[in-house]
């Protein structure tokens, strides 16, 4: 009958494989993206160039493409999709919607609202051009989402409904400030739009770093919550009951989820579905228990996110599509499908 | 040990007020029927006692101590809670549901160890869950899944049970079976208190309390509290009542 039909647990050695397999993909989407590109490098190339750069003595022009161009970019894009997976999965249990992103307490638009102001007035004003473009995205992006905190907070608690109406609207008003901003110098209206979908194109170390050292700190600290993020899924009233503080914990997490978004968005534009598509993808192939979920959403997120880079750059080469497009075309559709052959999740 | 409550007045926002000036006082090994009609305050009396609402006036102790005064976890420790609804994300197998209950024990941020997992299986096998252990709560039929929580709650191993009609979802069979389950916990020295909307079922309590419009409006035991004025004046229907060691009530 229908109730044998839907029993599939993973047991403790299916997990293992499950886990290993999706860090053997991973790390096999992120040699192929070293390998790919304008230049052709066999894999052997690339490790060697991988260890003389560790080494900090690069050999000709070949290691200079793989340690300076290639090696940052591969890592910020598998950087970026584990930051905003993780995020993600965060938001998602918090707000207990399958359509929570990370972008829902409108941290893309704030970012790409600074962004647009740095791109566009970056040289006439002098402190914003001393941000810089990540930098006031970052900056900007943080205030929206604590503006937005503090709008839905009704005595000393978070209501995930006045949350999530005041993001969507304060949102959609700096999406507007943004569009104004583009339309009133026309040149850089390109140079916003480009930004705005994203791009690792200009990858360096120091967007690595930055990303890294949030990345550091929070996949640990999602591992180590992953008994009260479950909680979350019975509802509030019960994770009370079962000893979880529920409001601490909710502002800590989105505190955490927002700064990483925000770091994410910063050094890597507004990168669309791969905070929302990652952890759905996830639970429909091993269950909602974040025991799981966490681990694999960041292996996923960053598998994604470099494969999505590596068909960026290379499907229209020599020109680049920005990578906010790939995943918005790839991303739905494998979604879509995933959705049809998988279980119920939520 | 005791858990009382004390000139308690309660209001949902600025609404009017559903619990007024209530006092009572529950004690280890005694399983209590809380029965009254629609909006008499019961489940709300149940969330007052388990500390997710605050009282707007009097106060509730648990050991003489307000339970303000107690951190989530340390409550959740004393007090496990079946609630009227519970919410279960259906993706999660039985086992894993009641592994939550282990959560105020172990901390959210450890794994639990042997003792916690011994504890699991026989909060499982205590109300006969452990056979589908492994199968997604989603796949449960409504009583399989009412069992699976009240694990949950047993795997707290709490001194006091809080039940918010427990016997909603179950058939003739399992509703008899969790009032036996109730009474025996109470036997073994736990306080059980269960919200019941089945009259008959509150007459297997040790004591009946009578809730209506925010006041206890009679407390005893089951043939002091189930007679057919009492329960008219406040149900507002005529009743039958077979009188006896364990009334019988139907509504004419």
């Amino acid at each position: 009958m229908q109730r044998t039909a839907v029993r599939a647990v993973p047991a403790p050695s299916p997990r293992w494989t499950v886990r290993t397999a999706s860090a053997v993909g991973l790390a096999a989407v992120v040699v192929a993206a070293l390998a790919v590109g304008s230049v052709a490098i066999t894999p052997g190339e690339v490790v060697g160039a991988i260890a003389r750069g560790l080494q900090g003595r690069l050999d000709g022009a070949m290691d200079v493409i793989v340690w300076q161009v290639r090696v940052p970019r591969v890592l910020l894009a598998a950087a970026t999709g584990a930051a905003l997976a993780l995020a993600g999965t965060a938001y998602q249990a918090v707000f207990r919607n399958p359509l929570a992103d990370p972008y829902l307490l409108g941290a893309a638009s704030g970012a790409g609202f600074g962004a647009a102001l740095a791109l566009v007035h970056g040289a006439t004003w002098a402190w914003l051009g001393l941000l810089g473009v990540g930098g006031a995205a970052f900056l900007v992006a943080v205030t929206t989402v604590v503006v937005v905190v503090l709008l839905a907070r009704r005595r000393g608690r978070l209501p995930i409904v006045s949350l999530i109406l005041a993001g969507v609207v304060l949102g959609s008003s700096l999406s507007a400030a943004t569009s104004f901003v583009m339309l009133a110098d026309r040149e850089r209206t390109a140079g916003v739009l480009a930004w705005l979908l994203g791009s690792f194109a200009f990858a360096g170390w120091r967007d690595v770093a930055i990303l890294a050292a949030c990345l550091v700190p929070a996949v640990p600290a999602a591992l180590a919550a992953r008994r009260a993020f479950d909680l979350l899924l019975v509802g509030e009233t019960s994770a009370r009951q079962l000893g979880l503080p529920v409001e601490r914990f909710k502002w800590t997490v989105v505190l955490g989820a927002t700064l990483l978004t925000a770091a994410a968005v910063s050094v890597a534009g507004v990168i669309g579905f791969v905070g929302l598509i990652v952890p759905h993808a996830v639970r429909l192939a091993v269950g909602p228990e974040h025991r799981e979920l966490v681990p694999l959403s960041v292996l996923w997120g960053a598998a994604f996110l470099v494969g999505a880079d590596l068909v960026a750059r290379t499907v229209l080469s020599p020109a680049e599509l920005p990578v906010g497009i790939v995943t918005a075309l790839v991303g739905g559709p494998f979604f879509l499908v995933l959705l049809r052959r998988g279980r119920e999740a939520w | 040990m005791s858990l009382v409550v004390q000139g308690v007045g309660f209001s949902y926002e600025a609404g009017p007020e559903v619990i007024r000036g209530l006092d009572v006082a529950f004690q280890p090994g005694e399983l209590v029927g809380l029965i009254g009609p629609n909006g008499a305050g019961k489940s709300t009396l149940v969330g007052l006692a388990s500390g997710v609402l605050r009282p707007r006036h009097g106060t509730v102790e648990l050991d003489g101590r307000p339970l303000r005064r107690f951190g989530r976890r340390e409550l959740a420790r004393r007090l496990g809670v079946v609630p009227q609804v519970p919410e279960l994300p259906s993706g999660f197998s039985a086992r894993s549901v009641v592994a939550m209950g282990r959560a105020p024990h172990v901390g959210f941020f450890a794994s639990e160890g042997p003792q916690d997992r011994a504890v699991i299986e026989a909060s499982m096998r205590r109300v006969d869950a452990w056979r589908f252990r492994d199968q997604p709560v989603g796949s449960l039929s409504g009583g399989e899944r009412q069992r699976v929580v009240l694990a949950r709650a047993l795997a707290q191993q709490p001194d006091w049970l809080l039940l918010d009609e427990p016997t909603a979802h179950l058939d003739l069979r399992y509703q008899a079976e969790l009032m036996r389950h109730a009474a025996r916990l109470a036997g073994e020295g736990l306080g059980v208190v269960a919200v019941l909307h089945d009259l008959n079922q509150a007459a297997r309590c040790d004591r009946v309390l009578l809730l209506d419009r925010g006041r206890i409006v009679a407390d005893g035991t089951p043939e002091e509290v189930l007679r057919a004025p009492l329960l008219e004046r406040s149900f507002g229907t005529r009743v039958r009542v077979q009188p006896g060691d364990r009334p019988v009530v139907t509504a004419e």
